[in-house]
């Protein structure tokens, strides 16, 4: 089992590895003699608990590591969590709902298109649309993945989360 | 401050009175909780790098120990932080006290 836990320390990220990584394995190995002295059902516990805490452990570090901040993910390791952290703004759920209302839009239209095509000939592109209207249907598309993309940095800035993690904790000493 | 999670605060509790390592801490979390947390290494080393990170433990290499294990203790601020947590489980502890004994009165 040494030899699944050394692996599973270098999922860490290295510098996280570079601080920890020895002294954790130190720590399991005595864990480990101590489970195995409380019999088999012990040491199975032991092993699953040691093995699912350092998946998570790992994941979480990555994540952190990544954008700086703890998961969002409301998982059972949020718990250890002690201070407010990068949370979506109410404005997300409303703009993830309309990329999906889209993405169901166009798989439906992309759907009946293909219906179309198999039972008649292929049409081009003028058949369907007028040039004004494909102008017009292209304006549009730009001007909502403009949207899109405006509505995605305003839910940045207003989580204040580059601000949170600018902020300093706790006073120098 | 925010309040601490149960396993944040049992780890504080246990440094409260001197100085351990990894395994120890494990140990004695799982005794003062009466064997109802029993944190995984992965999960301890995570608290225990989010604190060093805000500075409210301090980590060393214990010379006492035969292999020099590195050791972790409170700092001023982590004492603070502990006495103000204590502080506000006992105020929260007189209200529901309070409150309970006007319900059964």
């Amino acid at each position: 089992m040494t030899s699944l836990y050394r692996y599973l320390l270098q999922l860490y990220p290295a510098a996280y590895q570079g601080d920890f990584s020895e002294e954790m394995l130190d720590v399991l190995q005595e864990a480990a003699t101590a489970a195995t002295k409380q019999g088999h059902l012990a040491t199975l516990k032991f092993h699953f608990r040691e093995t699912t805490g350092l998946l998570v452990g790992s994941i979480d570090e990555r994540l952190r590591f990544l954008f700086g901040t703890y998961p969002v993910l409301p998982l059972p390791w949020r718990r250890f969590a002690m201070r407010s952290d990068f949370r979506f703004p109410k404005a997300v759920a409303p703009l993830m709902a309309l990329v999906f209302a889209l993405v169901l839009f166009t798989i439906m239209r992309a759907s009946s298109l293909a219906v179309k095509v198999t039972s008649t000939h292929i049409p081009s592109t003028g058949e369907y649309f007028s040039l004004p209207l494909s102008v017009g249907l292209w304006l549009s598309l730009a001007y909502a993945l403009g949207a899109a993309v405006w509505l995605i940095l305003h839910s940045m800035h207003r989580s204040g989360s580059q601000r949170l993690s600018d902020a300093d904790t706790w006073p120098q000493k | 401050m925010e309040p601490l999670t149960e396993p944040v605060l049992l780890i504080l509790l246990s440094l409260a009175d001197q100085p351990r390592h990894g395994y120890s801490i494990l140990k004695d979390v799982s005794d003062i909780s009466d064997g109802r947390v029993n944190l995984s290494t992965g999960t301890l080393y995570g608290a225990l790098r989010r604190l060093l990170e805000d500075r409210w433990i301090e980590r060393f290499a214990d010379e006492d120990s035969s292999r020099g294990k590195q050791s972790y203790r409170l700092t001023q601020v982590g004492h603070r932080n502990l006495q103000t947590e204590v502080s506000r489980m006992k105020k929260l502890t007189r209200l529901a006290r309070r409150r309970v004994a006007t319900e059964e009165a």
